[in-house]
């Protein structure tokens, strides 16, 4: 059972979307790290990022684990500063999505606040998600 | 430094095997390791020659609140007493047992060592499964955001659909394959045969992946006894599979860190350091283990391995390649979907069938099988580990 410290310290990222940039190469860095993937340098500085990005992938989750409730839609999405990362797409009808083989590859989204889960202690998990644009 | 070879297996059978604890299924690849040892050797050598162990697991912690499993196996196979440690590294954990085994044995450390690998999935519901599964992924950016194992590999098979144009019955073929190749596979979790209609009917998982297009939940273990070249000439054993090569890799965490995610960066470079650190020819390799987790994994390692071109993976299987008598025989004995997939048990699992086939009793018997190549993943091509077994 996860504790309320797990989510309150990725409050930055989760919350507000702020990544870090990296002052020697410049690669903008989301999810964070205290190293630079590319350069390895340690002088990063906060970056805020825009929430905007296109699909890469996207699927249909089905079969959900412990303490989501499916079906929903979770892709990968390029954000305009260049990270990747992963997101539930919201606002969207299933039944539309799955008709097309391609799902939702190439559509421009945008971040929003949701829940995301309920944790096994009762504790709602809020994040982020996207709504098409 | 010493040659290392193969010289016995054993496996439990594989299955939902409610009335086995995991100590039960971990005697039972004891016991048949130890009645292989005993027929290989005539007698000659026993579980008394055995200095140490090696135990491949990925979540017995999360999936049957057992930890210390280095213990706990050596205790209950009757070998207690030996240093033995369990190994980690997701659905590879198998594969890196076995290759920890092989350095310890090659940096004459000891002379013989057992490799066990082990997972008790079914003590749990099958929804907590996903959860447990889902920590070789990233915990923060991967299952919070509620996707499963089956889902990264459903953005692994969308996009690789988008880029080279694979399709739903390429897919297909995949699991058709294996089922056929199970049918006689007394140890399989599912012996019967698949059609395509079958696969295309099942119900849709993570979209465009459906049920069988899934390897399922397994109970089981899996293990080998592997010696120095000295022992084994010592003691005059032949039929041995030698160690050709072993080789990993990693990748980075989080899928949406990769550079690609049609191909799987982790096991080019591990196949990459077969070829020229292991100086493996690969034209040599006659017959195939590969990962076949979730269908389009199979398609993927084919192209990653080198077997065939990047993007013509469905291409390859339509044309039968993969088939027991095609250009490169794959899961020769059903793989992780007919068998199932016990995951910490299945790269040592994939060790025991090449062997089979360089020895000359596997089930589904190749003619003039010198060599055979075993890739074990775990995660999403996080790890990558592969071993060449050969005649000599």
């Amino acid at each position: 059972m996860l504790s309320v410290p797990v989510f309150w310290r990725m409050n930055k990222e989760k919350y507000k979307m702020i990544g870090k940039k990296c002052l020697d190469c410049g690669l903008v860095i989301f999810p964070n790290r205290k190293n630079c993937p590319s350069c390895d340098s340690q002088k990063l500085e906060e970056f805020g990022l825009s929430g905007k990005g296109k699909i890469y992938s996207d699927t249909i989750i089905r079969v959900a684990p412990d303490g989501f409730e499916a079906p929903y839609i979770t892709a990968l999405i390029k954000l305009e500063e260049g990270p990747m990362i992963v997101g539930e797409i919201t606002g969207v009808d299933i039944e539309d999505v799955e008709k097309n083989p391609q799902g939702l590859v190439d559509k421009e989204v945008s971040i929003t606040f949701r829940k995301i889960m309920l944790n096994e202690n009762g504790l709602r998990v809020y994040g982020l998600k996207f709504l098409l644009e | 430094m010493t040659r290392v070879g193969i010289v016995a297996v054993g496996q439990s059978k594989f299955g939902e095997l409610w009335e086995h604890s995991l100590r039960d299924l971990a005697v039972d690849a004891g016991n048949a390791v130890f009645k292989d040892l005993d027929t290989q050797t005539k007698g000659n050598i026993t579980k008394k020659n055995i200095e140490g162990l090696f135990v491949g697991n990925m979540g017995a912690g999360s999936m049957a609140k057992q930890s210390h499993l280095g213990s706990l196996v050596s205790d209950y196979v009757g070998i207690t007493g030996v240093p033995a440690v369990r190994c980690e590294g997701a659905c590879s954990s198998g594969a890196l047992a076995f290759r920890h085994a092989f350095h310890t044995i090659k940096s004459g450390e000891m002379d013989v060592a057992m490799v066990l690998g082990i997972e008790k999935m079914t003590d749990i519901d099958s929804n907590h499964v996903l959860n447990a599964l889902m920590e070789a992924g990233d915990f923060e950016w991967e299952s919070l955001a509620g996707l499963t194992f089956t889902g990264l590999y459903a953005l692994m098979a969308r996009r690789h659909m988008k880029e080279f144009g694979t399709t739903r019955n390429q897919l297909s073929l995949i699991s058709v394959n294996n089922h056929k190749n199970g049918v006689k596979n007394p140890y399989a979790q599912f012996r019967g045969e698949i059609t395509i209609e079958d696969v295309e009917k099942s119900t849709l998982i993570a979209d465009p992946l459906r049920t069988l297009d899934c390897s399922p939940i397994t109970d089981g273990a899996a293990s080998v006894i592997i010696a120095s070249e000295e022992f084994i000439k010592k003691n005059k054993l032949d039929n041995v599979a030698w160690i050709l090569s072993s080789s990993a890799a990693t990748d980075r965490i989080g899928f949406f860190n990769r550079r690609s995610i049609v191909e799987l960066d982790a096991t080019k470079l591990a196949v990459k350091r077969v070829i020229e650190k292991d100086r493996v020819n690969m034209k040599n390799i006659g017959v195939t283990e590969v990962h076949d987790c979730f269908s389009i994994n199979e398609l993927v390692a084919l192209e990653d391995l080198g077997f065939c071109e990047k993007g013509k993976g469905g291409k390859f299987i339509e044309q039968g390649e993969i088939k027991l008598d095609g250009q490169i025989p794959t899961n020769t004995t059903g793989g992780l979907k007919s068998i199932g997939h016990p995951v910490g048990a299945t790269g040592v699992r994939q060790l025991i069938d090449i062997t089979k086939q360089i020895r000359g009793d596997s089930l589904n018997q190749l003619k003039n099988v010198n060599q055979g190549l075993a890739l074990n993943i775990g995660g999403i091509g996080t790890t990558s580990v592969i071993h060449v077994l050969g005649k000599d």
